[in-house]
């Protein structure tokens, strides 16, 4: 912690314009600074502005070291939306900026109330948010503690941290959030240099062959899909989107290298928009035939992902289509190296190889001739089953998300089936074991309800199936690989659709 | 701690034809997975991951 240094107001664009100019001592125009400024002052965050001399930083400490630069000249905003001067102590926290002396920024971390409409929002979603707590120094000399969600930022330097090294930052503070136990190690672009094998001093970015060999140094998981030696319709074919889009709602962010005109940069990939009342999502496969056969891609609700770009700043909206055009490579750090399976995969197993499969439907129809589905129910059933013959924008969608097994049982806590799900897991050890929860929807409780009307269960690392649920009945597998035993249960109370499991991993620190 | 066969007696499936239906519906797409799995590591091991910077 550092220690107070002044208050300022800022009331209108005019002293903003001013306020920024003067801390940015550079003849270009900083973006990220004014893009930090200007979304906080939308929202009333720069009616009063703390600003601490010297803060603790260990990335601009390191950045120093060697150079003629000092660590002191750093200043840390703090932005509040006090209306009264003079008191921030009952306002509402708009985060910090850390600004170098040439107005770039060593680390940031804003609000997310600049994006979103607080916890009513039902448009911006962001599954990969962390929260920081942080004590500022006060005029008194006492301190105040504010927490607030968001995600790290932190503009490259033009030395040894480029986009790069400053995306797998921010992915690491979020992971460290997480689970404090990872990355215990790192907290600057040099680190992250030496564990990838190169000269700390390095100035450059990475390429992913590095980047792997950082997550194999620190002995964090890490998937890496290579897309360089494909063109645009095979990344479309590979499912990209639906895949960024998974790893996204599973509270894993992702770190896209992209193709610019002159090279390679990164950005993180961290939330996503949901358009609900998407004219594309019924257009599409209603009058252009864009239909895939077996059900209605997630995607097709989501126009934008929420990223991090350190040339540019925080929280900017990324058109999802733009996505299969300029990449090179994801990178996925994830929770267990059991997470094989990805999850376009994983819907395809669940809804297109099994639901789709005649022996399903046969095995389906012998069980139910025997052991009758509750009134009620065959209504459910009938419905769900009207959506596996899509004729226009009403196919089955099917939303993704990584789960373990003590997840799946809290998303089962309030459901007639939560017994089974719960001797399931519990029977075979599996509450640490990842699953791809395949939820199942379609377009108007998806869109509408936020529900689903049931899920199929598949294992991350060997793909088996373990759990299928639909409207009134589900299927347990019990027993090892060379010996499963299928289990039916047939509800007794009504199976109406119900919530969607929230985004994310339950069991995670939030 | 209630297991699967403890609850549900009267649930498991016996009859041999219904077993090997529903393990035939499961296994199809397990089948494909792996595979996918496979030709997706193949692939990662072939490719040279060190051509472009970012």
């Amino acid at each position: 912690m550092g220690h107070f240094s002044c208050y300022k107001h800022i009331t209108t664009i005019p002293e903003l314009l001013f306020f920024s100019r003067s801390i940015a001592r550079r003849d270009d125009y900083p973006i990220p600074l004014n893009k930090i400024l200007f979304t906080l002052y939308r929202r009333g965050f720069l009616s009063t502005i703390l600003v601490e001399s010297s803060p603790d930083n260990k990335q601009y400490s390191d950045e120093c070291r060697g150079s003629e630069d000092d660590p002191r000249n750093l200043l840390r905003y703090h932005f509040f939306n006090a209306s009264t001067s003079g008191t921030v102590a009952t306002s509402a926290y708009g985060g910090y900026c850390d600004v170098r002396p040439d107005g770039s920024i060593a680390d940031a971390f804003i609000t997310l109330d600049t994006i979103t409409n607080g916890g009513n929002d039902s448009y911006v979603y962001i599954p990969c948010r962390s929260e920081f707590s942080l004590v500022i120094p006060m005029p008194d000399e006492s301190t105040l503690t504010h927490t607030i969600g968001g995600f790290p930022y932190l503009e490259k330097n033009h030395k040894e941290t480029m986009c790069a090294q400053a995306a797998l930052l921010g992915v690491v503070q979020y992971w460290k959030y997480k689970n404090s136990g990872c990355f215990a190690e790192i907290y600057t672009a040099r680190d992250i240099n030496r564990m990838a094998g190169v000269s700390e001093d390095r100035k450059g970015g990475l390429n992913a062959a590095e980047i792997k060999e950082f997550f194999k140094q620190v002995g964090h998981d890490v998937i890496i899909l290579d897309y360089s030696m494909l063109i645009f319709g095979e990344t479309e074919r590979l499912h990209l989107s639906t895949d960024v889009y998974s790893f996204i709602e599973s509270s894993c962010p992702v770190v896209a290298a992209v193709k610019t005109y002159n090279g390679g940069h990164a950005l993180t990939f961290i939330g996503h928009t949901f358009d609900k009342n998407s004219w594309s999502a019924m257009a599409d496969p209603g009058y252009f035939g864009k239909m895939n056969a077996f059900f209605h891609e997630n995607t097709s609700w989501i126009e934008n992902l929420i990223i991090q770009d350190d040339n540019f700043g925080p929280y900017y909206f990324f058109p999802l289509h733009r996505l299969p055009k300029i990449i090179n490579c994801a990178i996925i750090p994830v929770p267990s190296p059991n997470i094989k399976i990805l999850p376009h995969e994983a819907a395809n197993i669940a809804v297109r190889k099994t639901l789709y499969s005649n022996e399903f439907g046969e095995f389906l129809k012998v069980e139910l001739e025997s052991n009758p589905m509750l009134g009620s129910n065959l209504h459910w059933f009938d419905e769900f089953r009207r959506h596996l013959n899509p004729t226009c924008g009403d196919g089955l969608v099917p939303r993704t998300i990584l789960q373990t097994g003590a997840d799946v049982i809290v998303g089962y806590e309030s459901h007639e089936f939560s017994y089974v799900v719960k001797a399931l897991l519990d029977h075979h050890d599996l509450r640490g074991n990842y699953f791809w929860a395949v939820e199942l929807s379609w377009p108007s409780i998806y869109c509408f309800g936020q529900s689903k009307s049931g899920t199929i269960l598949v294992d991350t690392h060997t793909a088996e199936i373990s759990f299928v649920h639909i409207p009134g009945v589900c299927i347990a597998f019990s027993g090892s690989q060379d010996e499963r035993v299928p289990f039916v249960f047939i509800a007794k109370e009504e199976d109406a659709p119900f919530t969607h499991c929230r985004p994310g991993v339950v069991n995670a620190r939030r | 701690m209630s297991t699967l066969r403890e609850l549900a007696d009267n649930n498991r499936v016996t009859d041999r034809e219904q077993i090997t239906r529903i393990m035939k519906a499961v296994q199809k797409g397990q089948d494909a997975a792996l595979n996918a799995m496979k030709e997706r590591e193949r692939r990662s091991k072939e490719n040279d991951l060190r051509g472009f910077h970012f």
